[in-house]
């Protein structure tokens, strides 16, 4: 059964990284007619025009441009980007590990606060702080991680500044790293000094990405607890004389994950999107933030490969969660 | 009567809009006996035993009476008094035995929850403990079933691991609310001699919660006659039968013509004998 | 439950007054409108006006201040004030251009969809189906890089990506309409269907297509607003406020009012499109009530 449903999810993660491709090569070739002329530098010739559009294949029909493209993406080679004239490739997957850092710590900000503000407001049911937490929840719901990181910046980095507003590491620092999962990396081989160095800089970022994800996650998971605590099950662990907080965390919370998840998983691709902007405010070297430069530039190779490198994280995260709700519902496990 | 182990006395209660749910409703129970709590629904039966485990909807506020248990008042006890009470001292099995288990945890957990918390056993001997009560409710392959999720199993081999459960402790007092309306008829009479044996051994008093005067005809030792929250009638079982004195008591046993089979097919109650009901309680009310 | 009754004299609008939420939204967004059409009436200042000698100056309650310019200056010398009122035309004009643009689309095809089913709702469905598959995100960075920057690509992203909200929620609506009995009857009187899906089925989906707008406005204000932060919407010239917030950016440690205003004036104009939306949505659909 959950084989199935795997190779199922397999099977489409292929079909939407190839609608991807396509769609990438579609906008970029065909809208506004021809991608030489977003490339080219003002007062090039016609001569040096010609020379690109042979070089890029772009004198062949349309089909067969696909194909060479494919072919050539298949290979891993995305060409070279026109504003930093490096191998997109390298220029990539040199920026992923920054991104996949910030958004993955930014996802366990999320997820500890909402399922902790969830928590709460379960046991403080028909109390004022219910009220509370729901008021201030529907604020946090309203306003997007844009806004977030700016107030951030602005509270405590300048008016209060505990926290740098900038940069991933202090360019001064001699790092000692071999690989670029500088946070992974420095944690694993126990430099703790540097691991607090590099939250000091990613904290920020981090839960100006996490506050809107965190909000939706306590709002459903709260009404799915809720709805939980009036099951039968529930109330037999209550006449069992369990206190109210262990019957929401072993009854329960359970019960409530699998809901949640489904929608962590949705709205964490939406997490990734928000990356390019607060990348962007915190000067974070992620692909978001070469994003950004590579539109402002119209460097089109270097935007086909982030766009395609987004893709990718955007599959895996939802195959992932796909994973987790097999492995969390002993229904679908066993069945 | 020896000292009483559960002591409902005038209890009533009502909706946040002023209907009446419960009126003056008193009920005495001794250690190790079974009292049969009958009634239509929507006659408050369920009303008192969710006031007895103090797990009544928030809608419904207890305006009156006490209940106690032991000597124990349970109405207004602190949380702490309620939560050593309960599981340890008394203990619910439950109506329907398909929504009653957590669906995403084992048996075996749910089942040593209380031994290891309330008895402190360690987990393997929680494990072994749950084991043998397993066994004391008939049920073979154990170590399976400990395995096993709930979706795995019937719903009669569920309804036995609740009551498994709801012995697991010696409770002293057990509330049974309708254990058997959930199951067909055949699983409904192993359950019941389940429920008489191991009641009987343990010397566990129950309160069972039933609209079916079958049941009450097979289980019970006294019996209270429940309409739209009063009591009509309580006397012993073997009086009822012999000689029901209210009018609704008659009617009640006349809509089930075969007492001596539980889950048989009840016969509708007449509009007149409810008028009349009614009009007695109401002149009860006024005197 | 017993729903709150209303008396018979009291119509739509007094339920949404009634609403302290829609009521903060409303009139917050109809202050907006006020300034940014007599922005040049009420502006203190030209907003583009550069004074190299003014520059910097805070806000009046902060010493250093100069009372002909209320909320300061910026990096170069222009008037804070001024530039705030100027820069809500651009977020209104992509606030009620984009989102009524993708409410139209949206609003047809799923009006279709649910209408008339069959191939047609499975066609649109799929659509929708697909076009949210592809996470917007990536979606806009390839519009405005194929589009270019300027005010039509902000506005051309935001509809190409955001009309599948208003179809997916209307055709719904539009689904559990064509099952009541009212449009049974408009049928058997032989109306004509496109009447009858205009004239009898619009109306009573008017209501949630109001709410759905009222968000997605808030979404085309933040959507605008990030593009002009990044210099990818309307060319620096006009102020906008997502322009604005990037200037205050860089001058954050010396002038720190540069960046706050032009942000507190996004936040509380996101807030008042969303809590219009919520209020909406309470007023005029007791179904909806939670």
């Amino acid at each position: 059964m959950w084989y199935r449903i795997l190779l199922n999810r397999l099977i489409l993660a292929a079909v939407t990284l190839l609608g991807v491709a396509v769609v990438v090569f579609v906008l970029v070739r065909v809208v506004p007619g021809d991608p030489i002329a977003m490339m080219i530098a003002p007062g090039a010739s016609e001569a040096d025009i010609q020379d690109l559009r042979v070089r890029y294949g772009l004198d062949l029909p349309i089909v067969q441009q696909f194909t060479v493209w494919i072919k050539g993406i298949l290979a891993g080679d995305f060409g070279k980007s026109f504003s930093l004239r490096q191998g997109v490739v390298g220029l990539v997957v040199g920026r992923v590990p920054a991104t996949l850092e910030l958004a993955g710590l930014a996802l366990a900000i999320a997820m500890g606060l909402g399922v902790g503000i969830a928590v709460v407001a379960t046991l403080a049911r028909g109390r004022w702080l219910e009220t509370l937490i729901d008021n201030v929840n529907g604020l946090v719901l309203a306003v997007p991680d844009f806004i977030w990181a700016l107030v951030f910046v602005l509270v405590l980095g300048v008016l209060w500044p505990v926290l740098p507003i900038s940069g991933r590491v202090d360019p001064r620092l001699d790092l000692d790293l071999a690989s670029n999962f500088y946070l992974a990396e420095a944690f694993f081989t126990g430099q703790f000094k540097l691991v607090g160095h590099l939250l000091t800089h990613m904290i920020m970022p981090a839960v100006a990405l996490a506050l809107p994800l965190a909000a939706i996650i306590a709002r459903v998971m709260k009404g799915a607890l809720q709805e939980a605590m009036l099951q039968d099950y529930v109330v037999l662990a209550r006449i069992k004389g369990f206190s109210r907080l262990r019957i929401v965390l072993q009854e329960a919370m359970r019960n409530a994950v699998v809901p949640v998840l489904s929608l962590t998983g949705v709205q964490f691709t939406f997490l990734v999107g928000g990356t390019v902007i607060v990348e962007r405010i915190f000067s974070y070297p992620g692909i978001g933030n070469m994003a950004i430069d590579a539109v402002i530039n119209r460097d089109l190779p270097l935007i086909q490969g982030l766009v395609l490198a987004f893709a990718i994280m955007f599959i895996l995260i939802n195959l992932a969660v796909d994973l987790i709700t097999i492995v969390l519902n002993p229904r679908l496990r066993h069945g | 009567m020896r000292r009483p182990l559960l002591d409902i006395e005038g209890l009533s209660a009502r909706t946040a809009d002023g209907q009446a749910v419960l009126l003056d409703v008193s009920l005495l129970m001794g250690p190790g006996e079974v009292h049969g709590l009958v009634g239509q629904s929507g006659a408050g039966k369920t009303s008192i035993a969710k006031a007895v485990l103090g797990i009544l909807p928030r809608a419904i506020t207890l305006n009156e009476g006490s209940i106690r248990f032991d000597g124990t008042e349970l109405i207004g006890a602190p949380a702490a008094t309620l939560d050593k009470l309960l599981g340890t001292d008394i203990a619910l099995i439950p109506q329907d035995p398909m929504t009653a288990l957590n669906p995403s945890r084992r048996i075996g957990a749910q089942l040593t929850d209380s031994l290891r918390l309330k008895a402190g056993l360690s987990k393997s001997a929680a494990m072994e403990r749950a084991r043998k009560l397993l066994e004391e409710v008939h049920l073979t392959d154990t170590r399976r079933i400990l395995r096993a999720y709930p979706h795995e199993l019937s719903g009669g081999m569920r309804q036995r691991v609740l009551i498994a459960s709801a012995f697991a402790l010696n409770p002293r007092l057990i509330i049974a609310d309708e254990p058997t309306s959930a199951l067909d008829v055949t699983v409904q009479k192993q359950i019941l001699r389940l429920i008489r044996r191991l009641q009987r051994e343990h010397e566990t008093a129950v309160l069972f919660v039933t609209h079916d005067l079958g049941v009450v005809a097979q289980i019970c030792d006294d019996v209270t006659v429940l309409f739209s929250g009063a009591v009509v009638e309580q006397t012993t079982v073997h009086h009822l039968f012999r000689h029901p004195r209210h009018v609704y008591t008659r009617a009640l046993i006349a809509s089930n013509p075969r007492y001596d089979q539980p889950g048989a097919s009840l016969r509708p109650i007449s509009d007149e004998v409810i008028a009349d009901t009614l009009q007695s309680l109401d002149a009860k009310g006024a005197s | 439950m017993v729903e709150t009754v209303h008396a018979p004299s009291q119509g739509t609008f007094g339920r949404i007054l009634r609403e302290p939420r829609a009521l903060f939204g409303g009139l917050f967004i109809l202050f907006l409108i006020f300034c940014a059409l007599s922005a040049p009436l009420i502006a203190p200042h030209d907003p583009l006006e550069q004074d190299l000698l003014l520059e910097k100056i805070p806000p009046v309650w902060q010493a250093g201040s100069d009372p002909a310019y209320l909320l300061g200056t910026d990096g170069l010398g222009r008037d804070l004030l001024s530039r705030l009122i100027h820069a809500a035309r651009i977020s209104l004009i992509v606030a009620f251009v984009a989102g009524i643009l993708a409410c139209l689309l949206g609003t047809t095809l799923g009006l279709l969809a649910g209408f008339y089913g069959r191939w047609v709702d499975t066609l649109i469905s799929r659509l929708v189906d697909i076009w949210m598959s592809f996470p917007p995100v990536l979606l806009s960075i390839l519009l405005v890089a194929v589009l270019g920057s300027g005010l039509h690509s902000v506005i051309v992203a935001i509809v190409v990506i955001d009309w599948t909200r208003f179809c997916r929620v209307v055709r719904t609506e539009t689904l559990a309409q064509t099952k009541l009995e009212y449009v049974d009857s408009a049928v058997t009187l032989g109306m004509p269907r496109m009447r009858i899906l205009f004239r009898e089925i619009l109306p009573n989906v008017f209501p949630v297509i109001l709410v759905l707008l009222s968000l997605e406005m808030g979404i085309a204000v933040i959507v605008e607003a990030i593009l002009s932060f990044v210099g990818l919407s309307v060319s620096t010239d006009t102020p906008t406020w997502g322009g604005m917030i990037a200037e205050g950016r860089q001058v954050i440690y010396q002038a720190w009012w540069v960046l706050v205003f032009p942000l507190a004036a996004l936040f509380l104009t996101v807030l008042a499109f969303n809590q219009l939306g919520d209020g909406l949505r309470n007023a005029l659909d007791p179904a909806l009530r939670r």
